[in-house]
């Protein structure tokens, strides 16, 4: 929570220069140097600003992934922030992709099971839906088995 | 034809910035009329670009880590770009996990594969100020969370018991 309020800060700031930088660009008396400093400074941090902002958010989980499938190569149950941060990939993305989805008991000890009794389990996909819940993305965990339950028998 | 901001990639987004605020500043320092309608556009523009930028990068690894100590949840490594793609918690910092990315070379990465017989394993990430990374294995003991009577919170009293 900390962070996304010094997040919020810190745009606000970035906003702040860029007000600045509007009214600059309306002032006549231009040429007093502590102005052209002001403005030149000013100018520097609205430019740079966002690349250091961008550095902070990346890696970050996505509260709001786009729909799809993706394989699920590691999970964080986070009971505290009611939160489950998924980390996947698209059969055809190019790199892994972070995920947030909302916290469900029932998805979280299937998940704690799968991770004590990792060899039965072929693999672990997750499919997000288009619609969204109040907390977060509608999504469904698809735990597949090496062999099915049925062919046991 | 309206511009659909989802299909842009942050880094886009954020050339786009720099493009709005040059033509800001260029409107500052030229002082031509003709140019301040444009640079009040461009300036109203470049408030929001960053703010879209920055939620695309939401999801996406990181790569360039800070260097600290952390507890590996996965990874993956990519053979053909000789990426590692690791999945930490930050341990204690935090309570998110973050997702990293860093290239590595796949003699260190079978190597360092070799040496997982840790239970919790914690990473050190070392940086050389080169963008070459190194990542050590720490023998970790995670805190005694019941020592000197520590409660859980499933164990505190509630306010109506």
């Amino acid at each position: 929570m900390s962070e996304l309020l010094l997040f919020i800060v810190i745009y606000a700031l970035y906003a702040a220069t860029v007000c600045f930088l509007f009214v600059m660009l309306f002032i006549r008396e231009f040429r007093r140097w502590w102005l052209r400093g002001a403005t030149f400074a000013f100018g520097l941090i609205a430019l740079g600003l966002p690349f250091w902002l961008a550095n902070g958010t990346l890696g970050h989980p996505d509260p709001w992934p786009p729909p799809g499938r993706y394989d699920v190569l590691g999970w964080d149950v986070d009971e505290g922030g009611s939160a489950i941060y998924v980390f996947a990939m698209q059969p055809e993305g190019s790199e892994p992709y972070h995920l947030r989805v909302p916290f469900e008991l029932g998805t979280a000890l299937k998940l704690q099971e799968v991770a004590q009794e990792t060899s039965i389990y072929k693999q672990i996909t997750i499919d997000v839906r288009p619609e969204s819940t109040e907390h977060g993305p509608d999504y469904a965990f698809n735990i597949e088995r090496v062999f099915k339950v049925d062919e046991l028998r | 034809m309206p511009i659909d901001f989802a299909t842009l990639n942050w880094g886009t987004l954020l050339i786009a910035h720099i493009a709005c605020m040059a033509v800001v500043l260029t409107a500052i320092v030229v002082r031509r009329r003709w140019l301040k309608p444009l640079a009040v556009v461009s300036g109203a523009v470049s408030l929001w670009l960053p703010l879209f930028a920055l939620l695309d990068t939401l999801g996406l690894p990181n790569p360039y880590p800070p260097v600290g100590d952390y507890r590996l949840i996965s990874s993956k490594y990519d053979q053909d770009s000789e990426r590692l793609y690791l999945f930490v918690d930050t341990m204690g910092r935090d309570s998110t996990p973050r997702v990293y990315s860093m290239h590595f070379d796949k003699t260190r990465y079978d190597r360092m594969d070799q040496n997982t017989d840790y239970s919790a394993v914690v990473m050190r990430l070392g940086n050389d100020a080169g963008g070459d990374y190194e990542v050590v294995y720490v023998d970790y003991e995670p805190p005694d969370l019941l020592k000197d009577g520590m409660m859980r919170g499933w164990q505190a009293p509630r306010e109506t018991d």
